[in-house]
């Protein structure tokens, strides 16, 4: 079991370094000139060389690649061409508001998908079943951000019942303030996810509740709890949770024009500021640190097969 | 028969939803399981013996199905009078059951020692050391080696024998007072189904449980059970004790069944079938459903008049209107001979 | 190609295809979806000739109209521009954007699978992780990243997306690909002397014919959504040109003068992904059928 989760954790290394190339090469693909965005616009061709320099930029391109990662392995993901100021410490101040944003958002996905699955599923062709499957289908096809606007329209304009914007960290808000500030955001992100949950955990449960152990799970005489929680649901819950895990990556994405929305200085707002002033070092730190987490998550919804699936353990 | 049946079932419908409406598969079967005893439920595929039992356990898919009219009384208790609430601390404890497919019937998900385990749990209360502990004694009850470390393991590491033991041993494990065995070996190897019907018969006998047998292997019966129904088309069509049943056989159905029988065979007889197929719930035939499949059948009488199960010799029972007026004596000869083949024959497997 | 599965023309080589649109047909659903983005074309092809205004054309003295003041049916934006005009030219924006992504993720992940099952070994191998590398980058955080070097807009975003919707598409090619290599037809004809590599190909397209028409729908609503987010953000479509995810940003800046603006542009863009999500799953019905009658 050991060896099967230290596969998974190698298998991740060449990915990144694919994506840390592809991501390095990014800034060769500029029309212009990197070493004279950074210089500024009023700056002699000799400043131009001097900061081209500085930069390495003059060196081969693989070492250059080589060099970069290098400090990125450590750490060093440069500093920001606009303000100066180091991208590890942006990116680490933005962090904690996406990844609350996007961990809230899953919470709601899950406890809202299961919940409505699992009822949808227990009865396939009842009345509470067509309605979530058509609840499901509707909330897969609505942009995120169009349902952030209205909600952000009828319940923070109209009835004032959450903020309109902003972000409070549990340090200054404590709990309450920072769950204020992010349920409309979470909610609205986390809709999309919550309907493909919803679908997959009924799917999951009509199928497992025709198998025949739950017929047996009956006839010896569970309660009706043991037979849902315990034996239906451990057995529906791999796409579950494969569908989670292909999930994040959307509700990072997603995060980015929800952010944006609800004025929430996440990696998000910083990726816009980034992509729109051209500002590479944060560009690039961005996708690596993203993509890690992306690949971070992949790796637990693998590793959590080996408890959902037996069979998984020996292979 | 004896006073005080465990199991009495009565006058029992089930129908079935189907796009035409409901469907009735099972149209007034009738038995009694004796306490301590065992009973066989006979038929081919398609003749309401394992919707029967199913209804016993009140396992019937409940969406699709209803239950129009009959009595299943355990111990003098109308199980379907009960909520489904009421009903599931008898299940595991007063009756439990074993299905024909015991690959598919245990739970992927957790280890086998961990199934007996919870159902201990639910029943008894015990801790769930206590009820390990169980759950290890009732894996070596029913012969799996090395109980306490298999139970630790998952239902995809044992074999089609080992898991119907498993799926055994978690019957049992609450000392229910009825088992019902639905067709338990039908899915298995010859050679394990003997060893299988042999377990059976042993906790049957040591622990003085009662058992109705589901099966349309009357070798299996001759062999393990102490009464016969035999049901037809959703209806039973023939009860006796078994070697009243295999001697003097009462229905031509029943006879074409020991007929067909492989161990017949031996016995130098012709291996015949019964021509034709159970007819479907909404094509039945008018007057005995039978007739249509039935050699001895007359015309004018066995295709209009409907039969009823009535006594033909004591408590021997029959569905059969020319049995009943006396018009065929003789059903079939030397079936002692096949009930010894079959006995013999099965010891031999068992051995 | 969004809509024209129906009545394709009457010749004995067809007729697999024919049985296929028909049994995707049979679905009232698949039926009322290809209605649906018929005209949503129709609107794009003849927006001009259909819309009451110009949709750039600024009434300054009508602004902020809410819907159902004649002659303005939906409204007027906050530069006092026709909302039903400005939606129905942004629906060729809507038809034009994910054709663009779904283009450059079909000819990426078909080449590319094609040849990944072709050779196999190295190059599968390489190929693979590469589809593994550009499919743990998010599509939205890729295409930004792709628009930071080649500037906003709508054309670059697509590419964009397209490039990061490819590796699904690599993947069903591949694994088809592998499949038919291992038959033995492909070595007969290897032997009569066709170019290898072309009979790979006239071997598995027909073959994945129906897999690639769901994943291409399915792709077709990401598309939309991604183009509609990356508009919403100001990186997509660029002003004065409409489309829905560019009036959103509109309605989204003007939420207290406006705040009926957001109706409009959101309920045509999920009825729209709705079509292609509700088609992908029809179609995919439609296959298991066809599966299930063989």
């Amino acid at each position: 079991m050991v060896t099967i989760v230290g596969r998974r954790i190698i298998a991740i290394v060449p990915v990144l370094l694919i994506v840390s190339f592809l991501t390095f090469s990014l800034t060769y693909l500029v029309p212009g000139d990197a070493a004279s965005v950074a210089a500024g616009d009023n700056a002699s061709a000799e400043q131009i060389e001097l900061v081209r320099r500085q930069l390495g930029l003059d060196r081969p391109f693989l070492v250059q690649y080589a060099s970069w990662l290098w400090h990125v392995a450590q750490g060093g993901l440069g500093t920001s061409l606009l303000s100066s100021r180091s991208v590890l410490t942006s990116l680490v101040e933005a962090l904690p508001v996406t990844l609350s944003l996007t961990l809230l958002a899953m919470l709601f996905a899950v406890v809202v998908g299961l919940l409505l699955g699992i009822l949808a599923g227990l009865r396939p062709g009842s009345a509470l079943d067509r309605i979530a499957t058509t609840v499901a289908s509707l909330g897969i096809s609505m942009p995120s951000f169009w349902l952030a606007l209205i909600l952000v329209n009828v319940v923070a304009l109209q009835f004032g019942l959450a903020p309109v914007a902003g972000y409070i960290s549990i340090a200054e808000g404590g709990l309450t303030g920072w769950f204020q500030h992010l349920l409309l955001p979470a909610v609205a992100l986390g809709t999309i996810t919550a309907a493909e949950v919803t679908r997959q955990t009924r799917a999951g449960v009509v199928d497992v509740g025709g198998q025949d152990y739950i017929r047996t799970a009956v006839a010896k005489g569970m309660p009706t709890r043991v037979v849902v929680v315990k034996h239906t649901l451990k057995n529906a819950a791999i796409p579950v949770v494969t569908v989670l895990g292909l999930q994040f990556g959307a509700l990072v994405g997603g995060a980015i024009v929800i952010e944006r929305i609800f004025g929430l200085p996440g990696l998000g707002t910083l990726a816009i500021d980034s992509v729109l002033n051209q500002d590479f070092p944060v560009v690039q730190g961005l996708v690596l640190m993203i993509t890690l987490f992306v690949l971070l998550v992949s790796f637990l919804v693998d590793t959590s097969y080996l408890y959902f699936n037996p069979k998984v353990r020996q292979s | 028969m004896s006073s005080e049946a465990l199991l009495r079932i009565r006058d029992l419908r089930v129908e079935f939803a189907s796009d035409d409406g409901w469907q009735r598969v099972v149209d007034g079967a009738h038995l009694d399981v004796q306490p301590g005893g065992a009973r066989a439920l006979v038929g081919e595929s398609g003749s309401g013996k394992t919707v029967t039992a199913l209804a016993a356990m009140g396992l019937l898919p409940r969406r699709h199905s209803r239950i129009p009219t009959g009595r299943i009384e355990l111990a003098g208790q109308n199980l379907l009078d009960l909520s489904d609430r009421q009903l599931r601390p008898l299940r595991g404890t007063e009756l439990a059951m074993i299905f024909q497919e015991p690959m598919t019937s245990l739970n992927p998900a957790y280890t086998v020692g961990e199934q007996i385990a919870e159902t201990v749990r639910v029943h008894t209360g015990a801790s769930r050391k206590d009820a390990w502990r169980r759950a290890v004694e009732v894996l070596g009850e029913v012969g799996i080696p090395a109980a306490a470390r298999r139970a630790l393991e998952y239902p995809h590491t044992f074999s089609g024998g080992m898991r119907q033991r498993v799926m055994i041993a978690m019957a049992i494990s609450c000392r229910p007072k009825l088992l019902i065995a639905d067709e338990p070996t039908t899915a298995l190897d010859v050679t394990v189904q003997a060893s299988i019907l042999a377990l059976l018969r042993e906790l049957q006998e040591t622990t003085s449980m009662a058992v109705l047998l589901v099966t349309h292997d009357l070798g299996v019966v001759a062999d393990f059970c102490d009464d016969v129904t035999v049901m037809y088309a959703g209806q039973p069509v023939e009860e006796a004790d078994t070697v009243e049943l295999f001697g003097s056989p009462r229905h031509p159905y029943t006879s074409g069944l020991l007929q067909a029988m492989p161990q017949a065979a031996h016995t130098g007889l012709d291996l015949s079938s019964i021509p034709g197929v159970v007819p479907r719930a909404d094509r039945m035939p008018p007057g005995c459903r039978f007739h249509p499949r039935c050699s001895h059948a007359q015309e004018g009488l066995c295709d209009i008049a409907e039969p009823d199960l009535v006594p033909v010799d004591g408590a021997h029972t029959s569905r059969c209107l020319r049995i009943q007026r006396g018009e065929i004596d003789e059903l079939s000869r030397t079936v002692d001979d096949r009930v010894g083949a079959a006995r013999a024959d099965l010891d031999g497997r068992t051995l | 190609m969004v809509v024209d599965a129906p009545v394709p023309a009457a010749s004995p080589t067809r007729s697999p295809m024919r049985v296929f649109a028909r049994r995707v047909l049979r679905s009232k659903v698949n039926l009322a979806c290809l209605v649906f983005l018929g005209l949503v074309v129709v609107c794009a092809v003849f927006a001009p000739v259909i819309a009451p205004f110009d949709p750039n054309l600024q009434h300054l003295d009508s602004r902020y109209l809410p819907p159902f003041r004649w002659p303005y049916v939906f409204g007027t934006d906050d530069l006092g521009r026709d909302v039903l005009s400005r939606a129905l030219l942004a629906s060729r924006v809507s038809v034009i954007a994910p054709l663009i992504s779904v283009g450059v993720a079909l000819a990426l992940g078909v080449s590319f699978g094609l040849a990944a099952g072709f050779v196999g070994g190295r190059v599968d191998s390489v190929l693979g992780r590469l589809a593994d590398a550009v499919n743990s980058i998010p599509a939205l955080v890729l295409a930004l990243a792709v628009i930071a070097v080649l500037g906003p807009g709508l054309v670059n975003a697509m590419l964009a997306v397209g490039l990061a919707s490819a590796p699904r598409l690599f993947r069903v090619v591949r694994g088809a690909t592998l499949a038919v290599r291992e038959e033995t037809y492909i070595e007969a004809s290897t032997v009569v002397g066709c170019s290898r590599l072309r009979t790979v190909a006239v071997h598995v397209l027909p073959n994945i014919r129906s897999p690639l028409l769901v994943q291409t729908s399915l792709l077709m609503s990401f598309a939309l959504l991604a183009e509609a987010s990356l508009s919403f953000l100001g990186l997509g479509i660029q002003p004065p040109d409409p489309s829905w995810g560019a009036m959103l940003r509109t309605a989204f800046e003007q939420q207290f003068l406006g705040p009926w603006l957001v109706v409009v542009p959101g309920l045509l863009i999920m009825c729209m992904v709705l079509s292609f999500n509700l088609l992908g799953d029809g179609i995919r019905d439609a296959i298991g059928r066809e599966r299930g009658t063989w």
